[in-house]
Parts: C-alpha cells; structure tokens; sequence
C-alpha cells in the first residue's frame, strides 16, 4: 500500500459533456500501463450537459485502495473547476488551466496551501494553431499535466497508439502532436519540477487491467455461463448491460433491454425456469419494483443472480452519487420469509469471484442470489491482477438431464420433493416424463396447489433447510467474513462493500503511527456469519462501524445476530464515498 | 442425450391432470380450457414441448389443469415470463394465459410490448368483465355504469377495447372467441397457435357468479361470426382496427387480424443455432475479455 505522501491525486474538472470521462480513463489508461496502480472516481450530476464533472485519478507505485480527495494536480478545464476544487489541493499542488480563455484572478483565493503552482497553458490557442478540433483541447491539457508530474512523453504516446491505431497512424501522430504541444508549452515556459509529485513508470511491471466493480461483475457472470440477462437501464449498474450486450454475440448471451424493471426480473426468471443462467440488475428504484417478482423466485424455487447496485434514496435520491443506504432492503425486499443469499463485494477481486459463486449457489440451492455493490464501487475504475479463473467449475445441483427425465415414470416426478436437505430434483420443461407446474401459490411436493396447514409447513420447513445445508456446504461461515489486519487489536473496525478500500488502507496508516487497529469486512449479509463475527466482537477492544448510510445499517444487524451494541459509528450520507484520511482521523480520535 | 422423443398423444384425455378445479359450475373458463385442450390435441402438440403460462386470477388456475408444463406467476406478469422462456428456448411452444384485469389492467403495459416485440408466443385472455376472484369489482373491461362493490354508483370510465390497441401495438394476429362456442373458439385457438408471432386471443366468458350483465344470453343476441362475412380481409391492418371499434349491438368473433411479421428470434444471431438452454456452458473462455482492459 502507498503512503498518502507517495501517491498523488490528479483531477480534471470540466463542463459535463465535454469528454472528462474520456480524459479521465485517458490518463488512468496511460498510468496503469506504465505500471503504476490506478484508482479512477468519477463524479457527475444526472444529465447530459451543463453541470459539473470530475474525474480523480489516484496514482502509486503500489496498490491504490481508493480515491483520495486531496489534488496535486488539478486541471481546471472551466471557472467553476477552479472555483469548487482549489479549496481541496494538496500542499505543492499544480493547477492546470487556461488564463487566456478562463481569466481567473488567484490573488483573491483565501488559504492556498504553501507551494501550489499555478501553469496557465493556452489550451484553446494551442488547438487553433495546430489547426485542431475544439474538443482537442483536452489533448493539449493532457500533455500539459504530464509536464507538470514529470512524466515521459512516450508514455502518453504509447497509449495514443494503442487507441489510435486502428483509426490509422496519420490519427496517432495527430493526436501525438497536440498532446506534445501541450507538453512542451509547458517545459518551455514553467519548466520541470512544478508538482511536488513525479509521475514515474515503473520498468517490469505486471501487465494489469484497468476496470470497473460493474465490469468485474459482467466478465464473471460471462464466465459462469450466463445466458440471458433482462434489465432497465438505471445508473449506477447501466454499464453491467452495455458490457453483457457488447459480448452477447460472441457469447452467445442474450441481454434484453425491457419495459421496466417489472419485466426485467419476471423475464429472467422465465428464463431460469427453462435452464439457462439468468440475471437482472438494478438500483434501489428499480429494485422496488422487482421486489414481487423476488419471492416468484423463492416460491417457484428458480434460480436467479440480481446485481443491486444503490445510490442515495429514498425514491430518486441522488441518482449519481453513492450510498449503502439499501442493506437492509436487499435483506428483506419481498412478503414472506424465504432465504436468499447476499453478497457484498468490497473490491474488483470479489466482484468477480462473488459472481461465480452466485450463479453456483442460485441453482445448486434454487434460490435467489444477490451481489451488492454501489456506485462508488461499481463505477471506479481501478488496476486489478488479471482474474484468474481456468478453476472456475460450472456447479448446477440437482439439474437433470434428459437422459436423467427419460428414466423417470411419468406421474412420478416430485419437482418439489421434500429431501432432507431441502433441495428438490430439478427438470425444465421440454424434458420426458416430468410435466409439472410450478406455482407462486403454496403447493406440494408435485407442484399442485395445497393449502392445507400441514402441507404449508411441510413445504416451508424444506425450503428452508436449503439455507441451513448452504450455510454448511455451499457457503461455509468462513468464507461470510474477512479479519484483515493481526488478531490482536485495541480497535476493531467493522465494514463491508466498498468501504473495504479506505477502511483498510486507514487502519494501515493507523498501524504506522503504532496503533493496532484490525478490520473485520462483512463480505455476506445473508446467510450473516454469526458465530465468527460474535467471537471476533467479543474480545475486541474498541469498536468502530463505518458505513457509507446514515442508520448504520450493518451495526443493526450485528446487534439483532450477536446481541453485541457497537455505539462508535462513523458514517457518511452526503452521497459522497467515505475516503481513508477521514477514517483515520475518526481512529485517531477514539 | 441432448433432444427427448417425441411424444405423441393418442388421446385428449391424455392432457387431464385431474387435479381438484374450483371454477363455479357454468364458469366460462370451462369452455376456453376444453377448447384449448382440443386445440392442442387436434395440432397434436407434444405437450412436454408445450408449456402454458398464468397470472393469477380464477382462470390463472388454467395450468393445473392440463396436462403440459406450467407456470402459475404473477397477477399481470405472464407475458414476461412467457417470453423469458420463450428467448431461453424457443423451440418450445409457449402459451400464456390470464384474466382481463391481469392483462389489461395491471399487465397492459407488458401486453403492449409483447404485440410490438412479436416473439411467437400465443396470448389467450378470459375477459368476463369482471374481477371474480377477489368477488365482483369493476376490471378494465366492464361497461360503463357497471355497478359492482368498488363502483356502487356505476363505473364511470368507458370500457377498455383491447384488439384494437393490440394491432395498433404491432400483434401480427389479433382474434375474438367466445366461450360459449367451444367448436369456434378451438379453431380460432389452432389458428393462434399456429401462427409465427405474437398471437392475442381476447376470448368472450361470462362470469355467471359476479356478472349479471355480460351473461351467455348477452353474447348469443349479439356475436357474429367474421369467417361468414367473405368480404372480410384479415391481412388488412386497416380494416381490422376498424373492426375492433365494433361492440355493443353487434360483437364480431373470430380473426381480426392476421399479419405477417417477422419474429422477435430471428432476429437475434445468438439463437440462431441452438436453443440458449442447450448451449454449453462449462468452460466459457473469457481470456479475449480480458485482454481488452490491459
């Protein structure tokens, strides 16, 4: 992990709609093939132009656990960049901007930390002179800021080529020669050294990929075989379907956009009945409407991966902003006690392999799964060790195959058949001699409507005994939680989903000043990893929950399972992702 | 073994499950399920190639009571369902079936888009004007001044007119059967489920328990048959819009409308081959993925 001091953040500020993002995977595409660890946190209001976006790029030779607010380089791409982002420079900050177009009069700024450069570089002259499109601009400040840290031109122009090539080498020298104007406008005038922190590529690194929590997401749900996959477009989980739909031929997977949520979810349980590895996603919104559709899987006993990934509510909330406000929803979500598993990936690594675990588990136990991400995860970008994944095995329970339905009597088939583990034969319609209906009604062991009490509690014991035989096989205890950090702590810190980035790299900070803080990470909500949190809570000595909501949603469920109170709470609810220096503050502080 | 035998049905009462059925003695559905059985023993579907799709509703129970495979979901979600299995694996046949309130009412916007999407499903709705399951409130479909125990003082709103909003959706096959004609209602059934498309049947059942207006009586004085006006052209989008503006004196049944469309599936590459369902699926090769993010 890096020190705070030896990463640096780097910030394009702009108008939404003048390509920040694009200048924002730019320049992490250019650091992550240089070698260096990426973390990429885009921020923008839910529109399409006018308003303010950013993208902050966080940058270290060792692994970058997530975004830190404090710039050293920012480049202002319009007035309101400078406005809203210099209050939040490091000391020996750059800013980037252009003083021809943008007159901004620094003087009157209050409380610049000490050393901050100001390099005003003519982005829209520089464009003209080359004879450049208006939107080139952005190559000329991405020049500029490699300038400012240092960085070796051929850096930039390595990726130019790579993305450029295809387009024809008269493109990548184009684009390499309004970037270098940028660049050497800026060694000519201002000369090297102006940040206090150099951007340096380093020789031998492994190659890694750059990506998203929802891109993580979509590769793993490829590799376990999915399908179909319906959903309604909704950010922040939007990119899980373009990144389905852009494989779907090659795969073999069918992505279909629906009406509303509504069908979305009813679609790919339909298509889950037929036998094939089907998902949904959405956000809190939309999720409220598939919550009906929820319990038609548990009845129905079809298997089902959802992708939850919440922003602020309630209702529309803040549609581009963060929050782990829906635990407790995605816990509870549809009538009726059923059992469902919830996973809470913290990081890339577990976006994928949570993935693969939830389409084995929603058919080996017929029931729905879910992976909970937000925002803040889903939609940060950072460099990741290519997954591994050649020991990944397709697990689907009691499927049958037709050679298994041939030998079955016809009459005979219990497509609900109460076993001891709870887990029924399963064959999908267009086999022999297994005709069945299945209902949301109560029915039986054959599928036939019975509302009799015994029947009910028959069949209500044997769906659940499914989560009693997942907690002890499919998805042992141990494999529920993570003790990051030594046993032996005087403060626990208790997380789960994407704070695991800054909490962990908070508790590092705190280990170097000589604290022994430990971070226990919640990696599963349901089945709840009782036991194992009980006896790490017990004898901790302090404890701190840290939650991206304001009801400290995981603490209530810790209480309600363990009995055990945690009253230190550090939460954060103003849409905006909980970042390591706050937390470690909050450490210091106890 | 990768595709079962054929199975062919030697006798209609072959599609009996004789499962309990609580319909009340004189139910409308009674007709439509008779006929929905003759229709697919004189097709001579393979039922365990066949599966028919339900919301809820009296006539949702529909599925329990012949013998293909069955799906009981929820109120006005058959149509979604329907079509998730249908993209899953579309060398099955797949019905779905429902009331007018689970259609129409709160399901209007997934039939909607099913007749504009035209997966060849088949869509039968039993209209009786009514919501008879939760014991007589005004549905969709109920004529103005229909009083019932949600309108004592008459329902205020003009019924609904389903076929002209399902051919005005883009439905490739738009019919009108009648419960009480089950001869009739089994043809138009053959002809629906035949049909390459999106094929909606609004099938005409009295309610004799909850509606005292739309009674076998009603409908006898007033339906006719379309196939006896040779006049008539059911490939004429037109004229069939036209046509489904009539109700009241006189209440035509039989094929509105029949198009030539091309499906939803064809059009999709991935399902061109093989079923989705029958695509192998245990050793899926994302390396080239993931070359794409380095």
């Amino acid at each position: 992990m890096n020190s705070l001091s030896s990463s640096f953040t780097w910030l394009v500020g702009g108008e939404a709609g003048y390509g920040i993002t694009t200048m924002g995977a730019m320049f992490a595409r250019i650091c992550a093939r240089a070698g260096l660890h990426v973390h990429g946190y885009p921020e923008y209001p839910s529109l399409i132009r006018g308003g303010h976006n950013t993208a902050m790029v966080r940058v270290g030779a060792k692994k970058v656990l997530g975004h830190d607010p404090k710039i050293d380089v920012l480049l202002a791409l319009n007035k309101d960049a400078l406005d809203l982002h210099l209050s939040e420079l490091n000391d020996g900050a750059a800013v980037i901007y252009d003083g021809e177009s943008v007159p901004y009069d620094f003087s009157a700024v209050q409380g610049l930390p000490a050393g901050v450069r100001i390099v005003s570089v003519p982005f829209a002259r520089i464009t003209k002179e080359l004879e450049a499109d208006r939107v080139m601009r952005n190559t000329v400040a991405l020049g500029a800021s490699f300038a400012v840290l240092s960085g070796d031109f051929n850096l930039i122009y390595n990726v130019l080529e790579r993305t450029f090539l295809r387009k024809g080498p008269e493109v990548v020298e184009h684009n390499s020669r309004v970037a270098r104007a940028g660049y050497d406008f800026v060694l000519k005038n201002f000369g090297e050294g102006l940040c206090g922190k150099k951007l340096t590529a380093v020789a031998g690194a492994l190659e890694r990929m750059l990506l998203s929590g929802n891109d993580a997401i979509a590769i793993g749900a490829i590799k376990s075989g999915l399908k179909f996959m319906s959903a309604y477009p909704m950010t922040p989980v939007t990119s899980i379907m373009q990144t389905v739909a852009a494989n779907g031929v090659k795969y073999g997977i069918v992505m279909k956009q629906t009406e509303d949520e509504i069908a979305a979810i009813n679609m790919a349980i339909g298509a889950a009945h037929m036998g094939v590895r089907a998902m949904t996603a959405s956000s809190g919104g939309g999720f409220a409407l598939m919550t009906e559709a929820l319990g038609m899987s548990a009845m129905t006993e079809t298997p089902l991966v959802v992708v939850m990934g919440t922003r602020p509510g309630p209702s529309t909330g803040m549609p581009t902003w963060t929050e782990q406000s829906d635990l407790r929803f995605v816990m509870h979500a549809s009538s009726g006690e059923f059992g469902r598993v919830v996973f809470l990936p913290g990081d890339n690594d577990e976006c994928f392999e949570m993935t693969l675990a939830a389409f084995n588990l929603a058919e080996e136990y017929q029931m729905p799964c879910f992976i909970l991400t937000d925002k803040y995860l889903g939609e940060s970008v950072s460099t990741t060790e290519i997954f591994e994944h050649k020991k990944y095995k397709v697990k689907r329970g009691t499927l049958m195959s037709i050679s298994d339905a041939t030998r079955v009597k016809d009459g005979d088939f219990k497509r609900f058949e109460n076993t001891a583990s709870g887990i029924s034969p399963r064959a999908v319609p267009g086999y022999p001699n297994c005709i069945y209906t299945a209902a949301t009604d109560e029915h039986n062991e054959f599928g036939d409507l019975d509302e009799t009490g015994e029947n009910r509690k028959k069949m209500m014991d044997k769906r659940a005994r499914k989560m009693v035989a997942l907690k002890s096989h499919g998805l042992p205890e141990s494999e529920r939680f993570c003790l990051h950090g030594e046993a032996d702590a005087d403060l626990t810190i208790v997380g789960w989903g994407s704070t695991k980035g800054p909490i962990l790299e908070a508790m590092n900070l705190a280990c170097e000043k000589g604290l022994k803080v430990n971070f226990l990470q919640i990696k599963c909500a349901l089945p709840f990893p009782v036991d194992g949190v009980a006896a790490i809570l017990a004898k901790a000595g302090k404890i701190l929950d840290v939650e991206n909501n304001s009801e400290a949603q995981m603490a209530g469920v810790i209480r309600e399972n363990t009995g055990i109170l945690i009253s230190d709470r550090f939460l954060r609810y103003d849409g905006r992702p909980l970042n390591a220096r706050e937390i470690f503050k909050k450490i210091i502080s106890l | 073994m990768t595709t079962k035998p054929l199975k062919i049905l030697q006798n209609i009462t072959e599609l009996d499950t004789g499962a309990k059925c609580n319909w009340c003695p004189g139910c409308g559905d009674f007709g439509i399920l008779i006929a929905l059985k003759q229709a697919l023993f004189e097709l001579q579907l393979d039922p365990e190639m066949t599966i028919l799709v339900s919301g809820i509703g009296c006539g949702s129970q529909a599925p329990h009571l012949l013998k293909t495979y069955g799906f009981h979901s929820l109120h006005g979600r058959s149509l979604p369902v329907a079509a998730g299995m249908k993209f899953a694996n579309h060398r099955m046949k797949v019905i779905a079936i429902g009331g007018d309130g689970d259609g129409y009412g709160i399901g209007i916007s997934h039939f909607i888009n099913a007749a504009r999407r035209n997966l060849d499903l088949t869509y039968i709705v039993q209209n009786n004007q009514v919501y008879s399951l939760t014991k007589g409130q005004t549905s969709p479909t109920s004529e103005s001044g229909y009083k019932s125990k949600t309108t004592p003082e008459g329902a205020i709103e003009p019924p609904f007119h389903p076929l002209g909003l399902a051919i005005s959706s883009g439905a490739s096959f738009v019919a009108r059967g009648f419960a009480g004609d089950i001869p009739h209602l089994k043809e138009v059934f053959k002809a629906a489920i035949s049909h390459r498309g999106f094929a909606h049947v609004d099938v005409l059942q009295p309610c004799v328990t909850f509606n005292k207006i739309n009674t076998y009586r009603w409908y006898q004085e007033r339906i006719y048959k379309l196939e006896d006006d040779t006049s008539y052209d059911k490939k004429n989008r037109l004229e069939a819009l036209k046509k489904a503006e009539e109700w009241g004196e006189r209440i035509p049944i039989g094929v509105y409308f029949a198009g030539d469309r091309s499906i939803y599936e064809e059009a999709v590459p991935q399902m061109a081959d093989l079923p989705l369902c029958e695509q192998e699926i245990s050793d899926v090769d994302i390396d080239p993925i993931l070359k794409n993010y380095i």
